[in-house]
């Protein structure tokens, strides 16, 4: 038990729980699969601050066409003072951090890992730019490690802190699938962004706007008006 | 008692609350009462009571 606490003091990452001050009052929505902490670097108040919240999720071996449109996503909702919420991966969810950052504005990662794992370890960079310029957050202990299940998991708590989920890009078994249904099961918005029908990386998102369990996003600036 | 990786990740973050409660009172005041009035190891092993189901004690 005390190794939990010493690996927490030793990554000077803050713990949230319900009811502390700037716990995200939206996390309550996953009734009892909330978690019952999160460990935090960056600023909290960012986890509870009124702006708009939007996830931004998709594919890791994304197409150009979809970390450009991710990346553009991010900064044109910094510049409407949103926060933009993903997972730190490769592809999507990396253009989506960037992109808000390049605009000025304020951004959330939710880790599959301990708040002191950088995962991939090549995003060390970005992750501490993230938490200088929002927050990093994670629910497991300090040293976790990424397991695959660890992402499935935290994909409800991606979706669970945002107003409205953007599907940048995702094939047809794509684990950002997961974080779309996890938003309607809540409530939140879903938009898909539509592809080409010959790209295996919009398979996912063209069939979710087919099947209406995505609204399509026509235009970027249908997110802020 | 076999825990799956959910339980365990929840076993983890009220071990962290604990914690939290015993070296940053008045952090978490409701567990911090538990552990006052338990000690540590019995107020973990009521709060893991249900772990993982519709126990919204601490939600």
């Amino acid at each position: 038990m005390e190794l939990v606490y010493q690996k927490t003091k030793r990554t000077q990452a803050q713990i949230i729980y319900p009811g502390s001050q700037f716990w995200p009052r939206k996390l309550t929505d996953l009734d009892f699969q909330t978690p019952l902490c999160l460990w935090v670097h960056g600023e909290l108040q960012t986890l509870e601050d009124a702006n708009k919240k939007f996830a931004v999720v998709g594919a890791r071996a994304a197409s150009q066409y979809g970390e450009q449109v991710a990346g553009e996503i991010g900064s044109t909702l910094a510049r409407s003072n949103a926060i933009t919420i993903s997972g730190a991966a490769f592809g999507i969810d990396a253009a989506a951090h960037r992109g808000a950052i390049t605009g000025g504005g304020k951004t959330i990662a939710v880790l599959g890992c301990g708040i002191d794992v950088a995962y991939p370890a090549s995003h060390a960079g970005l992750i501490s730019r993230i938490a200088q310029n929002g927050a990093v957050v994670s629910e497991i202990p300090p040293g976790g490690r990424p397991l695959k299940q660890n992402f499935l998991t935290r994909n409800r708590i991606i979706a669970a802190l945002s107003d409205e989920v953007v599907v940048v890009e995702a094939a047809r078994r794509s684990g950002s699938l997961s974080t779309a249904n996890w938003a309607n099961a809540l409530g939140r918005k879903v938009w898909g962004v539509p592809g080409p029908i010959n790209s295996a990386t919009s398979l996912g998102t063209n069939q979710g706007i087919g099947n209406q369990s995505m609204s399509i996003l026509v235009g970027i600036k249908d997110l802020t008006t | 008692m076999n825990l799956n990786s959910t339980q365990i990740q929840k076993f983890d973050q009220l071990s962290a609350r604990i914690l939290l409660a015993i070296h940053t009172p008045p952090a978490d005041e409701k567990v911090g009462a538990l552990v006052a009035e338990f000690g540590p190891v019995d107020a973990l092993g009521k709060l893991t009571v249900g772990i993982g189901t519709r126990s919204k004690f601490l939600n």
